[in-house]
């Protein structure tokens, strides 16, 4: 199967940005993300065996991308990260320190947060898109909610 | 709320703005090249934009990469750092979050930011070369490329002199060097590597690099 490609940007393209935003804090570079992820699926040939099969392609795309990106020499941070926020119309102040919080952790404790907090991955997933094993993704997940737990204290709980 | 609640409430504006471009294009080299130096500019403005925030607090040189870098550091918790330093053409390159611990003879305590960027003076790494596919393990000015020199145990036994002394370094891996790889870092020849076996004992195994 093979979805068009316009309901694929409609229904991803937030997400996908959301990924490479998580993974290179930067919005510019997320946004390179978003495009290379639909051209590239724009312009795949194969078959998809289902529409979550779609939705891994694409986040492993956008993840290599975003990797791609990150090891460029001229990586660029045209606008910054706090020129962006300013245009996000948060809720609460608590949604912008989370953010925040979120933006501040390094790559690879981001992603793992994201993929599971706003994707409701499984550890097992997470392990698969991102080529490590599932107890790497627990070292890495346990690391970032502590960060998180230290910097938001009560708003963030305990829980997993 | 829980935690997953608060997180997609956080991001539930977060937004793709722009048109995508389904069409490849091919850019003239001559407006790459314009592209590309529009961008060191615009990144030359950016880095000191970027260091001009507030909490960088300080300034220092550090090894990175086998280099010695200008380094600076933003306090964004209590007691851990964001470290940041530059390449060749100036751009921002992220050395992500640190947090450091020291023995005192009160006890453990955590380390200030200069702390921190001395101990990664002497801190080792793995960093994966794509374009050659390679694993290249850094220590201060060494570079070594590391992907052939492991043994069938994974291990891979490297000993360099820092100016002082000799540092005996054992690396080690399960499934992928640059993810799942330990280093462990020995300044002292009794010291154990595992139980009941010093550096002393397998001194032999260690390749010097120089």
């Amino acid at each position: 199967m093979k979805i068009d490609t316009e309901q694929v940007i409609a229904t991803y393209k937030d997400r996908i940005f959301a990924i490479g935003l998580t993974m290179l804090k930067n919005p510019d570079d997320a946004e390179d993300v978003v495009q290379e992820t639909f051209l590239r699926y724009h312009t795949y040939k194969k078959d998809f065996e289902s529409k979550e099969h779609i939705e891994s392609w694409l986040y492993k795309v956008a993840i290599n991308k975003a990797k791609d990106i990150q090891r460029k020499f001229w990586k660029r941070k045209q606008v910054s990260m706090e020129d962006y926020m300013a245009t996000i119309p948060f809720d609460r102040s608590q949604d912008e320190e989370l953010f925040q919080a979120v933006m501040a952790l390094p790559s690879k404790y981001s992603i793992v947060i994201h993929l599971y907090y706003y994707e409701d991955y499984s550890i097992k997933e997470i392990a698969q898109q991102l080529k490590l094993n599932e107890g790497n993704v627990k070292v890495r997940l346990s690391r970032a909610r502590q960060i998180l737990k230290e910097q938001l204290k009560e708003n963030w709980n305990n829980e997993e | 709320m829980k935690n997953k609640e608060a997180y997609k409430q956080a991001f539930k504006h977060v937004h793709y703005q722009k048109e995508i471009n389904l069409n490849q294009r091919k850019i003239p080299k001559s407006l790459l090249t314009l592209a590309t130096s529009l961008i060191v500019l615009l990144s030359t403005f950016t880095v000191a934009y970027a260091f001009d925030v507030g909490g960088i607090q300080s300034k220092l040189e550090v090894w990175f990469h086998g280099e010695k870098r200008s380094v600076q550091y933003e306090k964004v918790q209590d007691n851990a750092y964001h470290f940041y330093t530059t390449d060749k053409n100036g751009d921002v390159v992220d050395m992500g979050v640190h947090i450091g611990l020291k023995g005192t003879p009160f006890g453990i305590q955590t380390m200030n930011g200069d702390e921190i960027a001395n101990s990664l003076n002497d801190d080792s790494e793995i960093v994966y070369d794509e374009k050659e596919d390679k694993y290249i393990f850094y220590y201060q000015d060494k570079a070594v490329d590391i992907t052939k020199m492991f043994d069938k145990e994974k291990e891979c036994y490297l000993v360099i002199n820092n100016g002082e002394k000799d540092i005996y370094f054992v690396i080690s891996y399960k499934d992928k060097i640059d993810e799942d790889s330990t280093i462990s870092q020995y300044s002292d020849e009794n010291a154990a590597v595992t139980q009941g076996v010093t550096v002393k004992d397998i001194k032999n195994r260690f390749i010097r690099i120089k």
